[in-house]
């Protein structure tokens, strides 16, 4: 091994002795004594660390989703192992079960990142008090913008809401594949099987997992859901959009609808364009026939 | 808890050999040089642009570059005289059907004596947010397909549709059948509210016009992150544990990558093209109800007379099996066949089983008619 690996043996000896130390505590039943952090996972983002600034960019956004998955991988078996252990009050699998779909909805979030205008903590807060902001009644010249404030709030608040049911669709998710899961396990314990490794325990919960959502996905709930995330981003981002154009407009500066006016005009010119260069293809092409003369007819068959 | 064996000497070898390769991996992989993102090959055969317009590019793929550098010949000896078009989806990159040198459609079509060119749409930006799809259709793929008439003096040619390409060359076929002699349909979606069509479901509420006058064009990343929500365990999770099975290997590591450029390339769609395909397509279903209109035109199946071939992926978790099966019947040609291919909907252009199988068939199915 190199001088930069973490693979040594000071490592494998810390990972014994981590390994250990679990399986005695574990054993024990050791109840509230909370496990130190694994040294496999120490040691691989210290290396990591070391690593990764001289790496190009595609290696590591590609190894840091390989490095996250790992951990998953190993701390879902790790929890089971436990679980197994040490029946009664051990360590929580179903919580690290419940991270993996945590996780999932990392995946989804950036569907709607995609288009977002705002930062999460906008949209994940302060609920109570944009409710009240948003009754305060608008009088006097002010009444316009306020009554434009009160209206972003209010689509603040609808793609707020939107968002937390569609956080619970998760929450309720996990639950359900964790149910499938354990319905999963028995069956394989009915036919004698085991699985004895921690990547044949996550293979097998990332196949419930899929197989859970794939039924829920399609429900008429999660597709109003769905719907209304998306609905809901778009309505609040028009207001905000509406609202900044207004002030562009004040301020002199080209705004939205200008921009799209400009696309649109820009497309017409083009389709012009096309049927004058199709008409004036299709003048050439009629001189060309004129100057090769009219076809002669065939001969009439004879008899 | 009973058939979980993982006694802890057992995860200690797990996550040794598990390190081991992770650390072994990366430092070739960090070491090995040349991928960087942008040095990522996308497209492997060697090919001409033909004609340019806009963002549209069309290609001629050549031949044998090693027998037959860069000419002007159109058509080779002995290969079919029709040309054959390849129209490709507006999402995603067209480089799919041509990803690596042992796994590539395209190649496979020229070993088959098919002269192939390709549409490559570009990346639209905000000069095309209007862009419809009578544009596309009607404007793009005919002025492309008059080009290719012209080029090898035919009056008809061969188009092969991939995905959303595979719609679009039906809607194109069915307005302007006199210049089609022969069509292929690749993992098309025919009957877009079949039962087990996930993304038909999600879009089902969701308020198109509202997203498109707000957005404008539709980003890629929204299409990126909706195609691994489909699977998410699965594309967005589990794939990244079992590259670790072969991080040592220089090739397969390649391979993944190019994969994962791929996967992660998604143009951003014309808002007006999105909303009507969006709306006619997926709300309405409008291609097997004849009732899409393009232009001024009704796009009606029945007025496609030429012989089809169908193909279509038998575990497609995009487009599912039945939602391109429901073209048999729906049109005019009287030569209609399908061929099945066992797998998914990237394994039809990628997979070992499929070069062998997908373009010889295409090419036998082509040079008897």
């Amino acid at each position: 091994m190199g001088e930069g690996d973490f693979l040594n043996d000071d490592w494998l000896e810390a990972q014994r002795n981590y390994w250990a130390e679990w399986s005695a505590r574990a054993g024990q039943g050791g109840a509230g004594a909370e496990p130190a952090l694994n040294p496999w996972e120490q040691a691989l983002n210290q290396w990591w660390q070391s690593l990764a600034p001289a790496a190009p960019q595609v290696v590591q956004e590609l190894l840091e989703k390989t490095l996250a998955q790992g951990r998953q991988l190993f701390q879902l078996a790790e929890q089971f192992a436990a679980t197994r252990q040490r029946p009664e009050g051990g360590p929580d699998w179903q919580a690290a079960a419940q991270q993996t779909i945590g996780d999932l909805r990392g995946i989804i979030a950036g569907i709607t990142a995609s288009m977002s205008p705002l930062p999460g903590a906008v949209t994940d807060g302060a609920a109570d008090y944009l409710q009240r902001l948003s009754a305060l009644p608008g009088l006097g010249l002010g009444q316009r913008s306020q009554a434009q404030q009160r209206e972003v709030i209010a689509r603040l608040l609808r793609f707020q809401k939107a968002h937390q049911a569609y956080e619970q669709f998760f929450v309720d998710l996990g639950k359900q594949a964790i149910a499938r899961l354990q319905d999963e396990i028995a069956r394989l314990d009915g036919q004698g099987e085991t699985l004895d490794s921690a990547r044949a325990l996550y293979d097998l919960w990332v196949s419930v997992c899929e197989g859970e959502y794939a039924e829920q996905v399609m429900t008429p709930a999660y597709v109003e859901l769905y719907g209304e995330l998306i609905n809901s981003q778009m309505a609040l981002k028009q207001q905000l959009r509406d609202m900044l154009d207004e002030t562009f407009t004040l301020l002199g500066m080209p705004t939205t609808r200008d921009f799209r006016a400009q696309e649109q005009r820009a497309h017409q010119d083009r389709q012009a364009l096309r049927a004058l260069q199709a008409e004036v293809a299709s003048m050439r092409r009629v001189p060309a026939k004129k100057r090769a003369g009219p076809r002669k007819r065939p001969a009439a068959a004879g008899k | 808890m009973a058939p979980i064996d993982l006694p802890p000497e057992k995860l200690i070898a797990e996550v040794i050999e598990y390190s081991r390769k992770l650390q072994a991996g990366a430092e070739h992989l960090c070491t090995a040089g040349g991928l960087a993102s942008e040095a990522i090959p996308t497209g492997v055969s060697p090919r001409e642009a033909i004609y340019r317009e806009d963002k549209l590019t069309l290609y001629r793929y050549l031949p044998d570059v090693a027998s037959n550098p860069v000419s002007d010949s159109v058509s080779d000896p002995g290969s079919n005289p029709v040309p054959l078009l390849i129209v490709y989806a507006l999402v995603n990159r067209p480089y799919m059907a041509d990803l690596q040198e042992d796994r590539s459609t395209i190649k496979g079509l020229l070993a088959s004596g098919q002269p192939v060119y390709l549409i490559d749409w570009g990346y639209p930006d905000g000069a095309d947010r209007f862009l419809t799809l009578d544009d596309y259709i009607n404007g793009y793929i005919d002025r492309c397909v008059d080009r290719l008439r012209e080029r090898h003096q035919v009056e008809r040619i061969n188009l092969l549709g991939i995905c959303q390409g595979g719609t679009m060359s039906l809607c194109y076929t069915a307005l302007h059948q006199p210049k089609v002699r022969n069509l292929i349909t690749m993992v098309t979606p025919v009957d877009f509210q079949t039962p087990d069509n996930m993304l038909s479901a999600w879009v089902r509420h969701l308020d198109v016009d509202l997203l498109v006058d707000v957005q404008g064009n539709i980003p890629g990343d929204f299409l990126n992150w909706t195609f691994l929500a489909l699977k998410p365990f699965t594309l967005a999770g589990q794939k990244y544990v079992q590259l670790v099975d072969i991080l040592e290997d220089q090739a397969q590591v390649e391979n993944f990558l190019r994969m994962e450029k791929w996967i992660f390339d998604s143009p951003a769609q014309a808002g007006e093209a999105f909303r009507q395909f969006i709306k006619q397509f997926y709300q309405q279903n409008g291609l097997i109800r004849g009732e899409v209109i393009l232009g001024e035109q009704p796009v009606k199946l029945n007025k496609i007379t030429c012989p089809l071939l169908n193909i279509y992926g038998e575990q497609d978790h995009l487009v599912p099996p039945d939602a391109s099966r429901a073209l048999k019947g729906q049109t005019g040609s009287t030569d209609y066949s399908e061929l099945a291919f066992p797998g998914g909907h990237i394994g039809i252009y990628v997979s070992g089983k499929a070069q062998a199988l997908i373009p010889p068939s295409i090419g036998r199915w082509l040079d008897e008619r």
